[in-house]
Order: structure tokens, then C-alpha cells, then sequence
């Protein structure tokens, strides 16, 4: 049985606040879904040069119509499943209005009052960075709502020496009308540890069930975080953090905007002003939109031209089937089939090359192997590799093989002898040499690498260590420190590093107390 | 082909009465010899300006489209070229089908045809906003003009210029490429010289069962095609609504809906007075229902990927701004205004949600008359054509009041015909009467009117 070796309690919080004040933090996530057209129109998503994944209805022709993708209801009807959401019988979409140049229709289809799920519970595992406890944390998901995305924007600044050089717009629509589903949390999160350890599993878990790309850098998951301080107790204002575009900036962008709301708020007059913050390259947060934006009237309307979206049985079945059948993540194996802690099962499963390696170990490992022995000596081969410019970790079936076994026969090997057989093998094995290479066991067998683990023997050994070097054998027996480490090394290089080193060492105490 | 090129011929011949803003006359001549090859006896069609065409320029009368030609073609519109319709020219309307005159649209106005013209600075009002349409077909250019029909726009000027204008069942003839006044009021519609061929055209057009790409889109039941044929007046269940008796109503509807009422009856009709007390209030519903949709299907003009721009762009909003003010007319703007208010967050409960709740009373109301009768006949307009001068003179008012007899069919999505039944006493203009069948009834609706005016 592998069994986890961590703490389910919830661990106390690691922000440094002082008492008066508790950050609260809520998360808006877009994720891209990777169907293989858009939301409203039959038009691919496919990459292409800018403006040539443009149907009609993406650039708001007027006269053309919205009809609705199954494929996108499907995957949000995973992705309800997937956070415990509440399905309503049926959904509605509505029109969000408000200008902006790529956005064609002056207006989002989006779902306002009546999403396609909402009231969702999602737990997790949060782990800091280093030797925390990690804990279960339940997120509550406000709603979900699937809505059109938006064209880009992309500005040219002119930068040609004649006197009119002026910057230009340029707008991309190859995104405009692709599918989103926007994930709205309360505003449950105390720390950014919190809220980025959930985007990390909830990446993990749309790449695994196929809902989307989940890459933030190419803006398949798009997260806004508002960020407020409470003052002893009470609500404070918050303020908005978008275009966070990668893990590390979601995680240095809401400490820094914590640590700036606690610098304001410290001095007695200071006030947060209600604003839409961005990032910049270091992770901090700097203003972007002076506007309130709880003046903004997106005049809402019921989108007319698409009926009510009643979810049929069938469809909910299919969506829980499908889940069922792609079964659970790789961060959730790792975790509960596999024994790993919460943080390697996510450190590993977002690492592909990790993964797969992993995943030839569990393949081959034997019973008696368990997670955090493969997780020590993964560390050991990373520090082998990184000496001996290898590359970690190997790819090869043989040597995750031979890996597994030379673990599950550590207790039988001295620590010297399997850092050595590892680099061996690791090392071979890369240069495609291990179809000449043999199997570890037979390779030990040969030239009986076994541990030596009889005091007789071991002491014999000492003996006559200590008789053919007579010179350091005195100095030992003076007890010269350094001397007695010499010996004690000779007594291993001598039994072909099948004497542990305290075994040698208590070996030596002996001989010298006799 | 002879029958295509008498239709181009008599299209120079009425130029004058600003009946079309594109003429395409060739592509009419290609169309004839592409039906012809295929066997298809080729029919001239003329198309309101507000469905897309892909070969010539779509503008619903405003500058701000005045050089916009569409990716695509309007389903419909592939559906009768399909089927030998060959397309003489867009017609002239209402700037983006606001209005029931045709007379403010930005290439200059749509002058009737029924009477000779007196004056060159007055004419007799085509009706709208499908009036170059209805006097496409009045004039005899074309066999059937398309319309769209949101509060009356086909079945008005069907009646000022004396021919057939069918409003059938809302979505059983598709909104793609039709661009939207009031989404959930518009119906692309038929107009043609007899009930029968309103029909024709309208299984022609659904011939191809519901379309994908408008997701509201209905069709009529087979069975309903054949079994709920209409082939007798005698035992026809016929209302009346008394609230279409209002102030408004002149001698002249007055009398020709009296007559109507009376053919039927001589016809062997059980003809019933019914009470439709919320009709009064579809004027209003109407206004603020249409007003939104307006605000918000206007809201993609902002010049960026397609439409008219302002020279004025020294910043985006200015350039939207100017842009639209430049280009749209004051009656398109006021709704866009009247709409944005009524979509506000603090007026769309007082606004809006009350009218989308009237709407539901004024067609729980009317579709419960329809379990005790199987039509409704009303005027289909206070009286005859007005002229300009009249409109212009009353501020155009008299719009809303003629829109109080043709609202209530879109709101509650029902077919409805106008059939002309005689003329007015003083200038001899055409005179219209309505007829409404319940949701799906459309053949049955066009049955009964052909039967009525086979008689009269």
C-alpha cells in the first residue's frame, strides 16, 4: 500500500499580517476551450495569419446570426462537473455592451443572470514553497458562464525619423468569437499561495480532460484577481489585477498589491482607490484604468436571437461518461494511487519530461518501493546529471527499470555503490548504449557489488587495512581524526564500495577498543 | 428571359420614383441564364436593401453603409435564386427600416406610383419601410419584392399601393442575412400581385426546411400544408376585434372593413365582435422593445471594420462618435438614444421588463381568441396613403397610428396579410384589410384571403 505522508488540517496562514488587516482575494478565469471552431460561428480556431480565421458573424456582419457550438456546451458542462457545480435546467445569454475597437458587435454574448452553472465547491491541496504542511482548501465557485472572446488589439508605434511618426491600431479578430468559459470564485482566498496553487490544479485538470490548451502565456487561461484588505473586519476597497500571464506573475503581482494596499492603508489617511491595475515585467502591479468601475452600465439585454439553452439528461450524462472514461489527472494518481505529497504530485505533473519518467517507475516499480524513496533518489540522479551534464531525467524504459530495481534493492547496496551504478546506468543508458548494456541485478551478481553487511567480514577487512598500513594505522590509534577518515575511506575502496560507511567507521571503533 | 428583360425595361421606366438604390440588371440577365439552363423558368425579384447580397451593395438607405457590399447572401435570397428568381435591383426604405413613409432614407425618397403625380415637391406616400418594394411590384417590374416586417413594414405599403404583403409566421422564413431592426419582431416577408402567389413564394423559400444558421428559425408542419386547406368561407370562425374601431380609423377603412365583414358573412362565415382590451398598449410595448433592440444591434457601426468614418478620429471615441452622427439620421439616432435609456440599469425594470410583460399579455390575449376563431380581420392602416406634405405637416405622427393595426400581429408572432379591397372616395387610393390566423397557420391564412378576394 502506498500511503500519503502528509497533514490534512488546515495549516495557520503564512502572510505576514499584522492582525488589523486580512488580504481577501477572488480570481476570474477565462479559459480558452480548444474546440475546433468558435462559439457562435463555424469558423476553425486554428492558427493562422492575422484576419484569416474571420467568419462573417466574428466581425459582427450585420444580418448574420449566432448558432450555438454543442461542442462548447459539452465542455462546459465537464468543466460544471469537474468543480462541483450546480447545472441549472436551462441557461440564457445575454448582450454586455460597451465599445472597444475589437470587439465588433459593441457588444459580448456572454451569460449574466442565468449562467450555465454555478454555486460549485472545489478542494485542493495548498503547499508553500518549501517545507509547509500542505492543506485541503475548498474553493466556492460563484458561477460559470460561457461568452464570446474578444479580436486583439495590437499597436504599431511608428518609429520611422519623419516629423509625422505616429503610433497605429491594428485589430486581429482570429480570436473574436472564440469560446470562453469565465470561472468566477468568491472572494475566498487568504494568501497567493492559495489562489495560485488553485490555478495550477485547475490547469492540470482542464489540459487533462481535453477542455483546453491551458497554456497562460498564449492566453488560454486568462486570470483577474481583485485584491482588498479588510480593516478589523471590515470590507475594504478592492482593486482589479489583470494580465497576469503566467503563474510566477499571478503569485508576485497580489503579494505586491497586498503589501501596497497594507502600505496605504497603514498610514491613517491612505485609501485604495476602486482602479483596474496590470503588471508590469518585475510583477508589479501599476494603475491601467483610472475609471470606477462600478459606474460602468454594460446595459444588459437578452442576447434575442438565441433561444433558452435547456440542458437535455442526455447531455449532463454524456458530459459525466466522458469524464468517467478519461478518469482522474495525473497530479491526482501521483497523488492518491501513487503516494506522492501534495506538492511533488503537481511539481511532477507539470512537468512532462518528470511525468513521463514517473510514470516508467510506477510502471516498473516493485511492491516495495514507495513514492518518497523514488522522490529521494530523483533528487540524488538530478545531482548526478547535473555533474555529469547529462540530461535529466533519462528517457529510456531500461533505465526507469533499472532505476525502480536498484531502489527496491537499496537496503542490499551500499549508499556509495548505487550513487555509482545510477550514474552508470544513467549515463549509458542516454548514449543509446544500454541494449548492450545488462540488467543491474545480473550486473551486481557478476561482480558481487552486494553490501557487505557480516561484522566478521568487515572486520577482517579492518585488520587488514590496518596491517598493511601500518604508518596510519598508528595515527589512527592516537585518534587523529583525519587519519581515521582515511583509513575508514581505504576500508571501502579496498571491499569495492560494498562497505557502508558507518559500518566501516563502527568497524574501526571496534578494532581500536579491542 | 423576355420576361426579365420587360422587368429592366419598366425599371428605367420608373426610375423616377426612387423604387431602387442598386440596379443589377445584369446580374438579373446571369441569374435568367443560369434558371434557364437548369429548367427553371426565371422570374424577376426585387430585394429590400436590408437583406445581404454578396454581388451588390446592401445600405438600408444611411450613409453609413452607403458603400457596404456583404461576404454572404441572405438565406432567402439563395433560396429564390435558387429557384429561378433573377434579382432586378435592392429597393429603397426607411433608413434601417425605421419608419412607415420610405421617404427620409439618404437616397432621397420612394414615390408611389398608383396615381399620376401632381407636383414634383409632393407624392403620394409608397407606405414603409418596405416601399420600394411594394412599388416594385405595384408598378408590374417585378413578380415579388422581399420585404422585412417588423411592426407593419410589408404589410403597410402593401396596403397603400393596393397588392398582397404576407407577414408570415415569425422564423419560418429566415433572418440570416436579413439586418435586424427588432430581432424578435422581424419577419422577412412577401409581397406580390395575389394571395396565392404570396403562398408560392413562401413554400419556395421553406422549401428547404429550417436554416441552421438562424437558430429561431420554425417550419411549418407538413400536415398542416394540406389538412388545414381552406377551401370555403362557410363555417370559417371569424373575429373581430372592436379596440381596431379607434379614433383613428377613417371613413374610408371604416367602410371597406364593414364591407369585408359583410362578404363573409353572405359567405356563410360565423362572424363574431371579440375584445382585444390590451391591443391599445402595443404602441407603447412596441416603442420600448424596439428601442433596445435598436440601441443595441446599431452598437456594431462604429466604423472600425466596415461602414462610414468621420474624418474627425483624433481619438477612438471621437471617431465613433462622429462617425455615427455623421452618418445616421435623426430617427435612427433618437432610438439609439430612447434605447440606451430603457437598457439602463436603473430604468430596465421600469422599461423594459414592463414591456416584455405586456408583450406576454397582448399574446396570451390574442392567441386565446384563436381558440374561439380561426381569423382575425382589422384594417391594415387608418386609411388611404397619405402625401408627403401630410406627414411632414403632422411631424410624421400619423406613422404610429397606422402602426396600431399591424403591431400586435408581430409581437405575438402570428401571420398576417394585407389584401386590397377597394379605394378610397375622394382620391380613388388603394385600401387595405388584414387578416391574422394563429402561430403556423400561414396556409390556411393564405387561403382565406385568396378565396376573399376571388369574391370581392
Amino acid at each position: 500500500m502506498w500511503r500519503r505522508r502528509f497533514a490534512t488540517s488546515a495549516a495557520t496562514t503564512t502572510v505576514a499580517t499584522v492582525s488589523r488587516f486580512k488580504p481577501v482575494i477572488g480570481l476570474e478565469i477565462h479559459v480558452q476551450l480548444n474546440t475546433r471552431t468558435k462559439l457562435f460561428s463555424r469558423c476553425p480556431t486554428s492558427d493562422a495569419s492575422p484576419n484569416r480565421r474571420v467568419a462573417p458573424f466574428d466581425m459582427a456582419t450585420p444580418g448574420t446570426l449566432p448558432a450555438l457550438n454543442h461542442q462548447c456546451v459539452h465542455r462546459a458542462l465537464k468543466m460544471s462537473r469537474l468543480l462541483k457545480c450546480h447545472v441549472p435546467k436551462w441557461s440564457r445569454f445575454d448582450r454586455k455592451h460597451y465599445f472597444y475597437a475589437d470587439m465588433p458587435a459593441g457588444y459580448q454574448i456572454t451569460q449574466n443572470e442565468y449562467p450555465i452553472a454555478r454555486d460549485g465547491l472545489f478542494g485542493y491541496w495548498v503547499f508553500g514553497e518549501e517545507t509547509d504542511t500542505p492543506y485541503w482548501k475548498e474553493v466556492e465557485i460563484v458561477q460559470l458562464q460561457l461568452e464570446q472572446d474578444s479580436g486583439k488589439t495590437i499597436n504599431i508605434l511608428d518609429s520611422s525619423p519623419s516629423e509625422s511618426s505616429e503610433s497605429r491600431s491594428l485589430i486581429d479578430y482570429n480570436r473574436a468569437g472564440c469560446a470562453l468559459i469565465e470561472i468566477v470564485t468568491s472572494p475566498c482566498f487568504e494568501t497567493a499561495i492559495e489562489a495560485i496553487r488553485f490555478v495550477q490544479t485547475l490547469r492540470l485538470l482542464i489540459i487533462h480532460h481535453n477542455l483546453s490548451d491551458g497554456e497562460l502565456h498564449r492566453g488560454h487561461l486568462r486570470v483577474d484577481a481583485n485584491v482588498s484588505l479588510t480593516v478589523d473586519g471590515k470590507p475594504g476597497t478592492r482593486t482589479e489585477i489583470k494580465n497576469m500571464n503566467s503563474i510566477r506573475t499571478i503569485h508576485t503581482a497580489i503579494n505586491f498589491e497586498i503589501a501596497r494596499q497594507f502600505e496605504i492603508l497603514s498610514n491613517s489617511s491612505g485609501k485604495v482607490i476602486r482602479e483596474t491595475r496590470g503588471v508590469d515585467s518585475e510583477g508589479r502591479t501599476v494603475p491601467m484604468r483610472e475609471k470606477d468601475a462600478e459606474d460602468t452600465d454594460y446595459r444588459f439585454m437578452v442576447e434575442p436571437n438565441l433561444p433558452i439553452l435547456k440542458i437535455r439528461k442526455e447531455w449532463m450524462e454524456g458530459a459525466e461518461r466522458e469524464l468517467e472514461t478519461q478518469g482522474i489527472a495525473d497530479f491526482e494518481w501521483l497523488r492518491d494511487r501513487c503516494g506522492f505529497d501534495p506538492r511533488s504530485s503537481i511539481h511532477i505533473a507539470e512537468e512532462p519530461d518528470l511525468l513521463a519518467f514517473v510514470k516508467r517507475c510506477v510502471r516498473f516499480k516493485d511492491s516495495g518501493v514507495t513514492a518518497d524513496e523514488i522522490l529521494y533518489w530523483m533528487r540524488e540522479l538530478k545531482t548526478i546529471m547535473q555533474r555529469s551534464k547529462g540530461n535529466y531525467p533519462p528517457k529510456s524504459d531500461f533505465f526507469a527499470k533499472q532505476f525502480t530495481t536498484l531502489i527496491h534493492h537499496s537496503g542490499r547496496l551500499t549508499r556509495l555503490r548505487l550513487l555509482d551504478l545510477l550514474r552508470f546506468y544513467a549515463t549509458s543508458s542516454e548514449s543509446e548504449e544500454d541494449v548492450l548494456l545488462e540488467d543491474v541485478m545480473e550486473f551486481i551478481d557478476k561482480n558481487d557489488f552486494w553490501r557487505i553487511n557480516d561484522t566478521e567480514k568487515i572486520d577482517k577487512f579492518v585488520e587488514e587495512s590496518m596491517a598493511k598500513n601500518g604508518k596510519l594505522a598508528e595515527k589512527v590509534r592516537s585518534g587523529h581524526a583525519k587519519s581515521f577518515n582515511k583509513m575508514r575511506n581505504l576500508m571501502i575502496e579496498t571491499s569495492e564500495k560494498r562497505i557502508e560507511l558507518e559500518d566501516a567507521e563502527d568497524a574501526i571503533r571496534r578494532f581500536l577498543q579491542r | 428571359m423576355q420576361r426579365i428583360e420587360s422587368a429592366i425595361e419598366k425599371a428605367v421606366k420608373f426610375r423616377r420614383h426612387g423604387i431602387f438604390i442598386s440596379e443589377t440588371f445584369d446580374l438579373a440577365r446571369t441569374q435568367a441564364r443560369e434558371a434557364i439552363q437548369k429548367g427553371i423558368t426565371p422570374f424577376p425579384v426585387a430585394v429590400k436593401d436590408c437583406f445581404l447580397t454578396n454581388t451588390a451593395n446592401t445600405t438600408c438607405a444611411s450613409q453609413m453603409l452607403e458603400n457596404y457590399c456583404a461576404p454572404v447572401n441572405a438565406t432567402i435570397v439563395e433560396r429564390i435564386v435558387a429557384n429561378g428568381g433573377c434579382i432586378i435591383g435592392k429597393t429603397n426604405l426607411d433608413e434601417f427600416c425605421m419608419g412607415t413613409s420610405s421617404a427620409l432614407g439618404h437616397f432621397g425618397p420612394v414615390k408611389s406610383a398608383v396615381k399620376e403625380e401632381d407636383s414634383p415637391d409632393d407624392w403620394i406616400i409608397p407606405g414603409g419601410s418596405s416601399g420600394g418594394s411594394a412599388v416594385a411590384v405595384q408598378a408590374g417590374i417585378v413578380d415579388l419584392a422581399l420585404g422585412s416586417d417588423t411592426g407593419g413594414s410589408t404589410r403597410n405599403p402593401a396596403a397603400f399601393n393596393g397588392i398582397y404583403g404576407l407577414k408570415p409566421t415569425y422564423g419560418v422564413l429566415s433572418r440570416y442575412g436579413l439586418i435586424p431592426l427588432v430581432n424578435s419582431l422581424d419577419s422577412p416577408s412577401i409581397l406580390a400581385t395575389s394571395a396565392e402567389k404570396c403562398w408560392k413564394y413562401l413554400e419556395i423559400m421553406t422549401s428547404k426546411g429550417i436554416d441552421a444558421a438562424d437558430s429561431t428559425s420554425v417550419t411549418l408542419p407538413e400536415e398542416s400544408k394540406e389538412s388545414s386547406r381552406i377551401s370555403s368561407l362557410k363555417g370559417l370562425k371569424v373575429g373581430i376585434p372592436i379596440e381596431y374601431h379607434n379614433e383613428c380609423l377613417s371613413e374610408d377603412a371604416w367602410r371597406h372593413w364593414n364591407r369585408i365583414v359583410g362578404i363573409l358573412k353572405r359567405e356563410g362565415a360565423i362572424v363574431r365582435v371579440i375584445s382585444l382590451p390590451t391591443t391599445k398598449y402595443s404602441l407603447a410595448c412596441y416603442s420600448v422593445i424596439a428601442a433596445a433592440d435598436v440601441a443595441s444591434n446599431m452598437a456594431r457601426y462604429d466604423s472600425v471594420a466596415y461602414g462610414h468614418r468621420s474624418e474627425k478620429n483624433e481619438s477612438t471615441y471621437e471617431m465613433y462618435a462622429t462617425s455615427r452622427s455623421e452618418s445616421l439620421n435623426t430617427v435612427v439616432r433618437r432610438r439609439i438614444f430612447a434605447g440606451n435609456y430603457f437598457l439602463m440599469k436603473q430604468y430596465r425594470k421600469l422599461y423594459l421588463d414592463k414591456a416584455l410583460k405586456v408583450r406576454r399579455l397582448i399574446t396570451d390575449e390574442m392567441l386565446a381568441a384563436f381558440n374561439e376563431v380561426d381569423i382575425l380581420v382589422t384594417p391594415t392602416a387608418t386609411g388611404p396613403a397619405p402625401k408627403y406634405s401630410q406627414l411632414r405637416d403632422t411631424l410624421f405622427s400619423k406613422e404610429d397610428d397606422d402602426d396600431y393595426f399591424t403591431q400586435a400581429a408581430n409581437l405575438v408572432g402570428i401571420p398576417a396579410i394585407s389584401i386590397p379591397v377597394g379605394r378610397s372616395d375622394e382620391d380613388g387610393l388603394p385600401i387595405g384589410v388584414q387578416l391574422m390566423a394563429n402561430r403556423l397557420n400561414d396556409r390556411a391564412l393564405c387561403d382565406v384571403a385568396q378565396i376573399l378576394s376571388g369574391i370581392i
